[in-house]
């Protein structure tokens, strides 16, 4: 189909999508509903102008259509200057993401799970609103280059966020998996479950520095902010911490604590992810910090032509080195502090040294002399993972997760540090 | 999909593509697949033992051009169409979807779709109501349009769009300006397991203009869009835009940089449609929809303010209020011949005098107080399921505009979209319109800035005195209304007049505004 489109550059995406997800509200299902769904996007280049038309209609009059239109858009789009060529051929192997076929899951597995995830909530007298998603998906990419890169997936999603009758205790959390063996809904809602019950009558704690807790899920949704700026665009468009004011980077310097390394490998054995970006740029292994030493960040494809570099694929998983306690025992090693499960609407306030701002959420306790003492009312945090990396005092056993927005596989420790900021209390329930 | 397959797709193609290229303006629109795979799907869902079904194929075309200031910012041009299908079996109810690519075996598929409908009776069984479905049936329907927009060519779309977003620039003060077109066609055939067989086509556009002014020694920023919403219709609502709405336009955003801000106090606020429409979308109609009333919209529990028996008796709004809902309205997006669901369109009353007598319900969800069936999707990839109709604010003989700022003796009126938020349960709002004028002595007067109006909703519908008259309703569209509740996918419209509420709480919003 690339050597018969009439244009400079060819550049084609091929997704496929079927899920089935079942949908509950208040304890009770909704419309569930499948989808099987496949669909494709063309984008040309002619000369200096570029175009890009998407559809799922594969019958041949359609696809001629499809072809004629985009030439004719093309035509008449604005010339732009800097683009990069479209990938080359690169070879690319398939990571391990595949199990499985929405279509294999059986319906009995599909009505135990929700059943059994609804019963675990009803008999603690709470309710639940959240679904339960089974997706096999797939995406190619292939360019008038030579380039054809292919990577087939599965994911399990358990999304759950309970509330107590009177709406004053609530705890939320999410499961993904590879593989409908390992997926236990239930155990996620016991999880939630038992946050949310113990969650109860919080009280009021003066907001201060205090020296907190974070367990891996909170900590990944700090770190996907900082991750992001990790990125030589964000860096010239002073977008990210990496910058220094004479517009060079950070890169080479030590800026955290020596214990801190963060890497990625799509090819990780316990934490797989995509190989390959959407725009078709092979994701190496990086470390993008070394023992607390800045040591890479990536660079848009637009970026490396006009730098006349190599591109540096953003990661598509996040490791970081830890200790060997689990929660339980960081939380019988800490005096005092405060422990964080989540966030509600924490963003980034300051590009500059990525300060955060956001409210605890879903679960926010006391911890003295080695135990939970009490539930606290959430506060607002405000405080840069900077610090936090720099500051921490343990960092526990690393355990899979992600950030609670959408599913970024990562494996982070819970951490401990000292003196975290928390500005006034937050009223968030 | 496997290397092999894509490299198929390819191969079936190539013949296709060596045929010479032509420049297209628009190319023909035409419903391509047979209406016997909905029929397939219907009888391979009755006989794995559906109780009801039905099936629909749904091909979506659209396009949306932007320019922002003179340049073509970014132009689309999607054509995708999908079957999908609901079942009610063993007391639940499910829905699946395919795209056209590789159909799936119709038996599987319906044996997946029971599947899904046990799963969903498995937490609580729901009675199938047969009422009102359109049976043993063939018929048609589609929006009335005069001109097909896809017959018009880009570059004429583009020169159209290009005037507009540059009309405003010779102004150094307004640096910014965008004109966008929307236009979308939706092509669906639905057949069910009473024999009915629909064809409907909709057709809506959606042309809207926005300019950005400046006023750096004040360190102002003050934004005007368009007034005109989407519309069920074709290039003739287009045609109807005319140079002098951009020229008033930029004469008030200019004149807004100039005014002087308001100081907070209650006043009698004249309510231009403009603003009204948005009031009525974001504070009043989701607390229609029954998922907030039983309290499944994913909210906190606590704090609703209508439940299911609040139907029938709970008043709403002062008795100056009556609010239906109208599925046949000219120009409306939710306008339709049969819902998806294949019920015909239908009108009457939601909320009768201030009092609340129906709600907006559908197959999917018990509901047992009185209320309106109305299913429906934008996108074959949705499940059709519960959505609000076209509303409409009754109004009879009443003043005009003018009459009602003559019957203020100190207030204000409030015009433009701006902008309205909610606290989750949606008891209170806070809105901020693009534009105000104070009234002094019944006539209007001087523009005013940086005000917003907060109070909780119930005090704000029964402080409302009179809606102006008949005539002067316009209608409004909302194409995206996930911005209002998220459980919404599909469009519908809202026909308002002006209207006039009594003593209102109106805050200074100075420090938040620059």
């Amino acid at each position: 189909m690339i050597n018969l489109i009439e244009a400079d550059e060819v550049f084609i995406q091929l997704r496929s999508v079927n899920a089935s997800t079942l949908p509950f509200a208040n304890n009770h299902a909704s419309l569930p509903g499948s989808i099987r769904d496949d669909s494709m996007s063309i984008s040309i280049r002619d000369g200096q102008r570029f175009g890009t038309i998407t559809g799922n209609r594969f019958d041949d009059a359609s696809l001629r259509r499809m072809v004629e239109q985009l030439t004719y858009i093309t035509k008449l789009m604005p010339e732009v200057e800097g683009e990069p060529p479209f990938p080359d051929f690169t070879l690319v192997l398939e990571a391990p993401l595949f199990t499985e076929s929405d279509e294999q899951i059986d319906s009995r597995q599909r009505l135990f799970w929700l059943t059994h995830l609804l019963d675990i909530v009803r008999e603690a007298d709470l309710r639940a609103t959240g679904s339960i998603t089974t997706t096999d998906s797939s995406l190619s990419v292939a360019t008038s280059h030579g380039l054809f890169l292919h990577q087939a997936a599965t994911l399990m999603e358990g999304e759950l966020r309970v509330y107590s009758a009177d709406g004053l205790q609530t705890a939320q959390g999410k499961q993904y998996r590879r593989s409908s063996n390992s997926f236990d809904p239930a155990s996620l809602a016991r999880r939630v479950v038992d946050t949310c019950i113990a969650w109860k009558n919080p009280m009021e704690v003066t907001p201060e520095r205090t020296t907190s807790v974070f367990t891996a899920t909170a900590l990944a949704d700090m770190l996907l902010h900082l991750l992001r700026q990790f990125s030589s665009e964000a860096v010239a468009e002073e977008r990210s911490f990496l910058r220094r004011l004479d517009g060079s980077t950070f890169v080479g310097s030590k800026m955290f604590d020596e214990r801190i390394t963060l890497r990625s490998d799509p090819f990780e054995q316990e934490l797989p992810s995509m190989p390959f970006t959407q725009d078709g740029v092979e994701v190496r292994p990086t470390t993008w910090v070394k023992n607390g030493v800045i040591s890479a960040m990536s660079i848009s494809r637009r970026e490396a032509y006009r730098l006349r570099r190599e591109p540096v694929a953003v990661p598509t998983n996040l490791l970081m080195d830890g200790g060997t306690d689990n929660l339980e025992e960081l939380i019988q090693g800490t005096e005092r502090a405060l422990l964080v499960n989540g966030f509600a609407q924490l963003g980034v306030v300051d590009h500059s040294n990525c300060l955060l701002s956001g409210s605890t959420r879903d679960g926010l306790f006391l911890i003295e002399n080695g135990r939970i003492v009490s539930a606290v009312k959430n506060l607002l945090l405000r405080e840069t993972p900077l610090y936090l990396l720099k500051e921490v005092l343990s960092l526990g056993r690393p355990e899979e997760t992600s950030p609670s927005g959408s599913y970024f596989p990562m494996k982070l420790p819970p951490i401990r540090v000292k003196d975290v900021l928390y500005t006034q209390a937050s009223g968030v329930i | 999909m496997k290397r092999r397959t894509f490299i198929q797709i390819s191969g079936t193609t190539a013949g296709l593509l060596l045929l010479p290229r032509s420049t297209l303006g628009a190319y023909s629109h035409s419903l391509g697949p047979p209406e016997n795979t909905l029929s397939d799907m219907v009888d391979a869902a009755v006989s794995a033992g559906a109780r009801y079904c039905d099936a629909r194929y749904h091909l979506h075309r659209s396009q949306i051009i932007q320019l922002r200031k003179e340049n073509t910012h970014s132009l689309s041009d999607t054509s995708e169409g999908g079957f999908s299908m609901r079942v009610y079996y063993d007391g639940g109810w499910s829905s699946v979807c395919f795209s056209e690519r590789d159909p799936p075996n119709l038996r599987a598929l319906a044996k997946h779709a029971l599947a899904m409908a046990s799963v969903n009776a498995a937490t609580a069984r729901m009675d199938f109501d047969e009422s009102n479905r359109v049976k043993n049936m063939r018929a048609s329907w589609e929006t009335p349009v005069e001109i097909d927009p896809f017959s018009i060519p880009l570059e004429e779309k583009i020169e159209f769009l290009r005037e507009i977003a540059t009309a405003p620039l010779v102004n150094p003060q307004i640096p910014y300006s965008v004109a966008n077109l929307f236009q979308h066609r939706h092509d669906v055939r639905f057949v069910n397991s009473y024999d009915a067989h629909l064809q409907q086509t909709f057709m809506n556009v959606y042309k809207n203009f926005a300019v950005t002014a400046f006023d750096t020694a004040n360190r102002l920023m003050d934004s005007r869009s368009s007034d005109r919403e989407a519309r069920g219709g074709g290039w003739e609502i287009v045609q109807q835009y005319s140079s002098s709405e951009m020229r008033t336009a930029i004469q008030e955003v200019m004149a807004k940089q100039k005014a002087d801000s308001l100081s907070s106090g209650r006043f009698d606020i004249v309510v231009d449609s403009t603003v009204l429409w948005d009031l009525i979308s974001d504070t009043l109609l989701p607390h229609l929809d029954p998922r907030r009333m039983l309290e499944r919209d994913g909210v906190r529990p606590g704090g609703r303010w209508l439940t299911p028996d609040s139907v029938g008796s709970k008043r709403l709004a002062s008795e100056a209020l009556t609010l239906g809902w109208d599925n046949t309205m000219a120009g409306g997006l939710a306008t339709c011949g049969w819902d998806d669901a294949g019920r015909p369109a239908s009108s009457g009353t939601l909320i009768d005098r201030g009092v609340l007598i129906n709600a907006v319900a559908s197959d999917e969800i018990e509901f047992a107080t009185p209320h309106v069936q109305f299913t429906r999707t934008s996108s074959w990839r949705l499940p059709a399921q519960c959505a609000m109709p076209n509303v409409i604010v009754e109004s009879r003989e009443g003043k005009n505009l003018q009459q009602l700022i003559a019957s203020v003796e100190n207030g204000l009126l409030i015009r433009g979209k701006g902008s309205i938020v909610t606290n989750p349960q949606r008891t209170l709002f806070r809105a901020r319109p693009q534009l105000g004028w104070r009234i002094r002595n019944g006539e209007r007067q001087e523009m005013l800035r940086d005000f917003e109006i907060e109070l909780p909703v119930d005090q704000f519908w029964n402080s409302l005195v009179e809606v102006s008259s008949a005539r002067e309703i316009q209608v409004a569209g909302e194409l995206f209304p996930d911005r209002v509740f998220a459980l919404w996918n599909q469009p519908f419209s809202v026909a308002a007049p002006h209207a006039l509420f009594h003593n209102v709480p109106v805050y200074s919003s100075k420090e938040t505004m620059r």
